[in-house]
């Protein structure tokens, strides 16, 4: 039995009603699985499943934050902001609650299992980037195709001239336009910018937890010589871009 | 950084927080939407009903202007967070942590105070803002009171839990027990909402009475008097906690109750935030007369 796998459980049924109706319909199989003692299945069953549903616009005021976060991605898959309430009856939603994971990483995920449309993933792919920045992150590479970065600015700006949840609800979808190359985009508090190929790689490689040695070839593989690629990583680290820390490897 | 605080058990260390009276309460933005309550003007007009600002605080707003001029005029403030789980440990973070000091520091509050409930689901982020109430059994209560302690070490302020409203309780425990086992294996004060209180006897079907028997009155420091909407959902009549006007006869009779029966009340809100002065002004009448009997200067 556990108080927190019954306060995760309220929470699932207060913002996915297929699930607080398969609670009371079918406790065996929608509770099956769950660290809750018979004792604490009976506390929900117990309750009257109108309470859980008073408050008609709680999803909603969930959704539109993570709509906002999302603006343009959203805007890019040309569906009404509504749809995405489909995303409380998924498992992307009711894992993140029983995991304690954020509902924006889990948002993104479900977004990026629906959608394949070229422009609605590189819009999902920097606007991840300035989530993951927004919550805490040094910088974030990415790559894209070219153009995404100056498209979703231009995006945005549509968007944002008021609230961006309100110009979705009125159908805005601003034009993207993409070439057919690729460009590479480092994501930082202040702001993204176009970066080259060769940094993104090294950055790339810097996330994965690569070796300092692993590192240092890539940089090397992009044009420096083994004496510059010493200096670019330490650079890199002083920065706090290359994460060599986490590496474990030896710093500069 | 702990700072100090004063030693010894609770009913040594009340005697030492300030007596502020009557107050009202803030959030931010709240004194800038259209028609709500200016607290300066309250201040000015009828000081009895203004003697602190309880200062709603998500560290990631920070104060507005209004509560930031409060404080820096040297007015009583308390502190009431509206962004941490204290049953949830990974929920003290370093830098959450760091802004409460900065903001404890900038406040200078009497004692802090907030729903022990669930303020979001997961990491701290926009948008997973909700207010569920714990669930009300013996094991969630200890861990309520876990938590108590740690911030309560953390910041040198005493920190009273309150009761949060709700719809729908889970748990094996009265509302008022669950909170008398927290404040006592805390060894803490409590902040009883009465208009929460009052709801939550409605929604379980029991008299706005029931289970006083369970209160420890003497670890009462605060009070929450606030009006509420009476409505109805598929015929299932609830209470929304929209702190308007209307306050229910069964939270005036609460009020009162804790009001002649907590030796320690050192003060009462009136959250009437979103309402004008002359909608609020009866509202407060009645709570200086209770005060007046039952608590005195």
């Amino acid at each position: 039995m556990s108080a927190r796998e019954l306060q995760r459980t309220a929470i699932r049924m207060l913002h996915d009603p297929s699930f607080l109706s398969a609670v009371m319909c079918n406790p065996e199989v929608a509770l099956q699985g769950l660290d809750l003692s018979e004792a604490e299945k009976a506390m929900l069953l117990k309750t009257d499943a109108r309470a859980w549903r008073v408050d008609e616009h709680r999803s909603w005021r969930v959704l539109t934050t993570l709509l906002a976060e999302f603006a343009v991605t959203v805007a890019a898959t040309r569906q009404p902001p509504h749809a995405f309430d489909a995303f409380f009856r998924t498992p992307f939603f009711h894992d993140a609650i029983r995991t304690r994971r954020s509902l924006s990483a889990a948002f993104s995920d479900y977004l990026s299992s629906g959608y394949t449309d070229r422009r609605m993933t590189a819009m999902l792919a920097l606007e991840r980037a300035f989530a993951r920045v927004r919550r805490g992150e040094r910088a974030v590479a990415v790559a894209v195709p070219e153009g995404a970065l100056s498209a979703w600015e231009a995006a945005a700006r549509v968007l944002r001239r008021d609230d961006p949840v309100a110009a979705l609800l009125r159908g805005a979808r601003p034009a993207i336009n993409l070439g057919r190359g690729d460009e590479h985009v480092l994501v930082e508090p202040a702001g993204a910018s176009l970066i080259d190929k060769a940094l993104y790689d090294v950055l790339a490689l810097a996330e994965t937890g690569a070796s300092r040695d692993q590192l240092l070839a890539c940089i090397v593989e992009g044009g420096a010589t083994a004496a510059e690629a010493v200096e670019v990583l330490a650079d890199l680290n002083r920065e706090g871009l290359a994460e060599l820390r986490r590496s474990g490897a030896a710093t500069d | 950084m702990e700072k100090q605080l004063p030693s010894g058990p609770f009913v040594t260390r009340v005697r030492g927080l300030p007596k502020l009276g009557l107050g009202v309460s803030t959030e931010y933005g709240a004194h800038r939407q259209t028609g709500a309550l200016d607290p300066f003007v309250l201040a000015e007009r009828f000081p009895a009903f203004a003697g602190f600002l309880e200062v709603g605080v998500e560290v990631a707003k920070g104060l507005d202007a209004d509560a930031a001029r409060w404080a820096g005029e040297g007015r009583p403030t308390t502190y009431h967070f509206l962004d941490i789980n204290l049953d949830e440990p990974e929920d003290f973070d370093d830098a959450w942590l760091a802004r409460v000091d900065a903001t404890a520091a900038q406040l200078k509050p009497a004692w802090m105070c907030g729903d022990a409930g669930l303020w979001h689901f997961g990491p701290r982020e926009p948008g997973s803002m909700l207010l569920l109430p714990p669930i009300l059994t013996d094991e969630a209560a200890s861990e309520q009171a876990a938590g108590i302690v740690r911030l309560r070490e953390r910041t040198g302020l005493e920190v009273l839990p309150e009761n949060p409203p709700g719809q729908v309780f889970l748990g094996d425990l009265h509302i008022l027990d669950f909170f008398a086992r927290v404040a006592e294996r805390a060894d803490t004060g409590l902040l009883v909402d009465c208009a929460h209180l009052a709801i939550y006897q409605r929604v379980t079907g029991l008299p706005w009475d029931a289970a006083l028997e369970l209160v420890p009155f003497e670890r009462v420091v605060e009070l929450h008097v606030a009006g509420g909407s009476e409505r109805h959902h598929d015929g299932f009549p609830w209470v929304d906690d929209d702190h308007t006007g209307a306050v229910l006869e069964e939270t005036w009779a609460l009020a009162e109750t804790f009001m002649s029966k907590a030796p320690n009340l050192k003060a009462v809100v009136y959250e009437c935030e979103r309402n004008g002065l002359d909608a609020v002004v009866p509202g407060f009448e009645r709570l200086s007369a209770l005060w007046a009997t039952h608590v005195g200067a």
